[in-house]
């Protein structure tokens, strides 16, 4: 690991940002440096959602992928975001707007401080890691590998390594932090995913902060980035906390969509879920899924669903290509055989109790799954309705899609073995879900209680 | 308290940890820069797989320069690969005890190679 390494990633993650920033200034205005700041972390990740889905079209088509395609191709949606953003006339960022309570300010000092040591930290051990994981290093870094050194998808990496079927938006990603580095430095590799983590801290804080009081946000925040199987997946160059990030930011913009009705939210969730589908195969039943309940929770209000319409057909339009590229290439989807596979009603129920089981296994995930059943239970009754009931029926969907998963690949073991069976990794979705909706239903019984007390 | 102050209170909660946390641990040793983080020198005592290890270069070119340089000498199967870092290695992996490595290394050097005994990179 060298500084000029390290050096290198500080500017790729810093253009992604921009990148994204620049997507928010043409879908929403940015009136405020406040506002920057605030949607920074979401800007990084549309940033990175948008360049993953390009690149990977750009892989699939054959346009060769270097250093001059990585700035060609940020320059272009940059300079593009801006130009659409002034022709929409939307408002530049111009002076601050910050909290204007003593106990707002402290709390939220106090959090950013908290946060920020947990991540120096987490810095710390990304700089020294080395490529242990086994699907790292066994295709996910060779797949990378062969991007930075052949320019493309070469036929015999990605036709010969595990998971063919995969979608390479994390081994494009890897492979231009391979030339922001100016190396395939697996060591040095490690601190893009750190850059993930901050920005997923960052948007889920940006977020939830309009919406949920500082001193509610502080601890949720906290106890997503100490939950034991996250701390411990957060710097592993795959794909299972990256494609969670996406569908988690999305379904989030969902439902803030479906509150106050602001177009550029559903925007964003087109951006989020595209990302995903380009992330791992998992993502495409994510993406059903938060479409699925954008249509029910907007039909429920009577709004127009025209936007989520767009949505799905955005992210179809994204996840096509790759499909064409692989199918083309006679290799296996590694899908079941139709919806019921090779199931039976006895492998139903199995399944439906094991992803249930490892939802609620306190080793894994901590305290995270309950308190949200029980936020999620006092919202019902004393909170926001309607957010509890999209958060709890795209939590179920969730969990029953796992359930899914392991009841239709018959050969597959009903057990919580990683090894053998992908629930605990895919679990990780819904416990994500769990953390950041927390807060959001708390704070609306939290607004209720004291509505009813005046 | 006024909001200005709690504003200034509110900078200083947030800086102070944020800087005296990594200056604390560049204090204790802790080093950003680590060029020979893949480098792990053997020893007499080590149990490992060995290699003689006859220099890394950034540039895959110069490496193969390298190389023809110390097949020229007389180690024709030297190999070339990337380490963890991302560095070209050249190196010779025939190396079965530390005494024999030793006596190579020995050798490489009196032909004007930089070489050094390592620890192969998977054992």
């Amino acid at each position: 690991m060298t500084l000029r390494a390290i050096g290198g990633l500080v500017v790729l993650n810093g253009l992604v940002a921009v990148c994204g920033l620049a997507l928010l200034y043409a879908l929403r205005g940015l009136r405020t440096w406040t506002d920057v700041v605030r949607l920074a972390g979401l800007g990084y990740l549309l940033g990175l959602g948008a360049l993953g889905i390009l690149w990977t079209e750009l892989l699939v088509v054959r346009v060769p992928f270097g250093g001059w395609t990585i700035l060609s191709s940020v320059a272009a949606i940059a300079a593009g975001a801006v130009l659409v953003g002034s022709r929409r006339g939307m408002p530049r960022p111009h002076g601050w707007m910050l909290p204007g309570t003593v106990a707002g300010t402290l709390t939220g000092a106090a959090g950013i401080a908290a946060i920020g040591l947990y991540l120096e930290a987490l810095f710390g051990a990304a700089r020294l890691q080395s490529l242990q994981n086994f699907d790292a290093w066994a295709f996910w870094v060779p797949k990378a590998k062969a991007i930075y050194f052949f320019g493309g998808l070469d036929e015999q990496v990605f036709t010969t390594a595990a998971g063919p079927s995969y979608p390479p938006l994390l081994p494009v990603l890897d492979a231009a932090a391979f030339h922001a580095m100016g190396g395939a430095d697996v060591v040095t590799l490690h601190l893009q995913f750190w850059f993930v983590a901050v920005a997923l801290v960052a948007a889920l804080a940006g977020s939830l902060a309009p919406h949920v009081p500082a001193w509610l946000l502080v601890p949720s925040l906290l106890l997503v980035m100490v939950v034991p199987r996250f701390s411990a997946g957060l710097l592993a160059p795959l794909a299972d906390v990256l494609v969670d990030t996406f569908f988690v930011l999305a379904a989030l913009s969902t439902a803030l969509w479906l509150r106050d009705g602001r177009g550029w939210r559903l925007a964003a969730t087109a951006v989020l879920l595209g990302a995903a589908v380009s992330t791992k195969r998992e993502g495409l039943l994510l993406a059903a899924l938060v479409v699925f309940s954008a249509l029910v929770g907007g039909l429920l209000r009577g709004r127009s669903v025209s936007g989520v319409i767009k949505v799905f057909g955005f992210v179809m339009a994204v996840a096509i290509p790759w499909q064409l590229w692989y199918r083309s290439r006679e290799l296996a989807s590694d899908a079941p055989d139709g919806v019921v596979g090779g199931g039976s009603f006895d492998r139903g129920v199995d399944a439906l109790r094991l992803s249930l089981e490892v939802l609620f296994d306190d080793g894994l995930w901590s305290v995270v799954p309950t308190v949200f059943a029980i936020a999620l239970v006092v919202a019902l009754f004393r909170g926001d309705r309607r957010l509890a009931g999209f958060t709890g029926a795209l939590a179920a969907l969730v969990v029953l899609g796992g359930a899914w998963i392991t009841f239709a690949f018959a050969e597959m073991p009903i057990t919580a073995d990683e090894a053998v069976n992908p629930i605990v990794r895919y679990t990780g979705a819904a416990v994500l879900l769990a953390s950041a909706f927390t807060p959001l239903l708390l704070a609306s019984v939290w607004r209720a209680s004291r509505e009813h007390a005046r | 308290m006024t909001l200005q102050r709690a504003r200034r209170l509110a900078v200083a909660l947030v800086t102070i940890p944020l800087l005296l946390y990594p200056a604390s641990e560049l204090a204790d040793g802790a080093k950003l820069d680590s060029p020979d983080g893949c480098v792990l020198i053997a020893d007499p005592a080590s149990t490992s797989e060995l290699d003689l290890v006859f220099g890394r270069r950034d540039d895959v070119r110069e490496a193969e320069a390298l190389l023809e340089q110390v097949k020229g000498v007389g180690y024709v199967d030297a190999e070339l690969a990337l380490d963890g870092c991302g560095r070209w290695r050249v190196f010779y992996d025939g190396i079965t005890s530390y005494v024999q490595g030793e006596s190579s290394r020995a050798e490489a050097r009196g032909a004007d190679l930089e070489a050094e005994l390592e620890v192969e990179p998977s054992s």
